[in-house]
């Protein structure tokens, strides 16, 4: 290999360098031929005891991703710096799929902490607000059991008959003798009618479908306001922690990379010295 | 062996050849491969290495005859790390040469 031939290897391999760069590193291994020349051996015998640029290139790109990383922390300069590790040919290949599978897993961790904390705080945001300015206005469901209480302190034979004026129909009666009261609600057209018994944790919504049969559905009762605060707290502490993990993982796996890159660069600048 | 050993104190033989007196790379491998064998390989990412560290500052000179070269200076904190690391050397040689020598004793001892 000649100059000429050892310096635009250089410069192919180092293209994506900023150009002042390439150009400072590719003047000096110009002077070092020059003084090598002059110092009477041959363009052969240079090139020879410099190495291989391309491995040469390579090396200054790891350092050169590096450094870029040290100075500001962005995914893609760490992707760079993951990239010109496995460049250097010493990373294996089989090593690096792990290693980007867990850095997928971290990603996704961190946004998934993220959506829950964010989801947490607009919650307990609405919630506190609530609270204090009773807007927006939060659909409770009615807790029937607390229902059932109140109607208990109203007296043994106080059964509630309600009747809208368009034909709705809320009724609450007694039934002394089975020890359980019963809630009716139904509409004017008898499409919807919610039947519930106060001493059963769950409702039966019966709705007419339009064939005109009746369907039985589980009626799910809505989150209590104590369920809501627990909830909200909870979610906050579990994507803060989330996000805390994730961040601590994170630190501690650049250092980790930035120590195996530096390592494996200490590999290679040996392994050369045992070459020449 | 001899290798390794090399490696960890390379850095140090060119900063002390740089406190000599300020240098250009095919210089100062001549300087050290009077004495020792240097890749002349390794010359190159071990001074971006020594200027990245700031141990070593570059700086051009214009010669008349031909484009200009780079020359490498000490740092004050270059100056600071070869001290550093001379004491440390020192350090190393004599515990070394302690140990060879008391186990030279020995095998005398046992040879008697």
């Amino acid at each position: 290999m000649n100059q000429h031939e050892f310096i635009s290897q250089l410069q192919e391999a180092l293209s994506r360098l900023p150009e002042s760069e390439r150009q400072d590193i590719v003047a000096d291994y110009q002077e070092y031929f020059r003084d090598g020349l002059a110092a009477g051996r041959s363009e052969a015998d240079i090139a020879a005891a410099l190495g291989d640029p391309q491995q040469l290139a390579r090396e200054l790109m790891a350092r050169h991703h590096m450094a870029r990383w040290e100075s500001r922390k962005s995914v893609g300069n760490l992707l760079s710096v993951v990239g010109s590790i496995a460049g250097l040919g010493v990373l294996n290949f089989l090593l690096a799929i792990p290693f980007l599978f867990y850095l997928w897993l971290l990603t996704m961790g961190a946004l998934a902490s993220t959506g829950i904390l964010i989801g947490g705080v607009v919650l307990f945001a609405t919630l506190a607000s609530n609270a204090l300015f009773g807007w927006p206005g939060i659909q409770e469901a009615r807790d029937f059991r607390t229902l059932w209480s109140s109607y208990e302190q109203a007296g043994p034979s106080a059964n509630i008959h309600i009747r809208g004026s368009n034909g709705e129909r809320v009724d609450v009666v007694r039934d002394a003798s089975a020890g359980r009261v019963s809630v009716h609600i139904e509409s004017s057209d008898g499409s919807v009618s919610v039947q519930r018994s106060a001493s059963e944790a769950r409702g039966v919504l019966r709705s007419v479908n339009e064939d005109g049969q009746l369907d039985d559905n589980e009626l799910n009762i809505g989150i209590s306001h104590e369920g809501a605060w627990i909830a909200v707290v909870l979610m906050i502490v579990v994507g803060a922690g989330g996000l805390c993990l994730c961040y601590w993982m994170a630190r501690w796996t650049w250092r980790g990379l930035l120590a195996y890159g530096r390592y494996q660069l200490g590999m290679l600048v040996k392994a050369r010295g045992l070459d020449g | 062996m001899k290798t390794q050993l090399k490696k960890g104190t390379l850095d140090m033989c060119v900063l002390a050849a740089l406190a000599a007196g300020d240098s250009y790379a095919y210089e100062l491998v001549s300087i050290l491969s009077r004495s020792m064998e240097v890749s002349e390989g390794t010359m190159y990412p071990l001074m971006r290495r020594l200027q990245a560290e700031a141990w070593v500052s570059t700086y051009l000179v214009e010669s008349a005859s031909g484009p200009s070269r780079k020359y490498y200076t000490l740092t004050a904190e270059g100056r600071r790390q070869l001290v550093l690391m001379q004491q440390e050397w020192q350090e190393f040689v004599s515990d070394v040469n302690s140990v060879l020598q008391l186990a030279a004793g020995q095998t005398k001892g046992e040879a008697s």
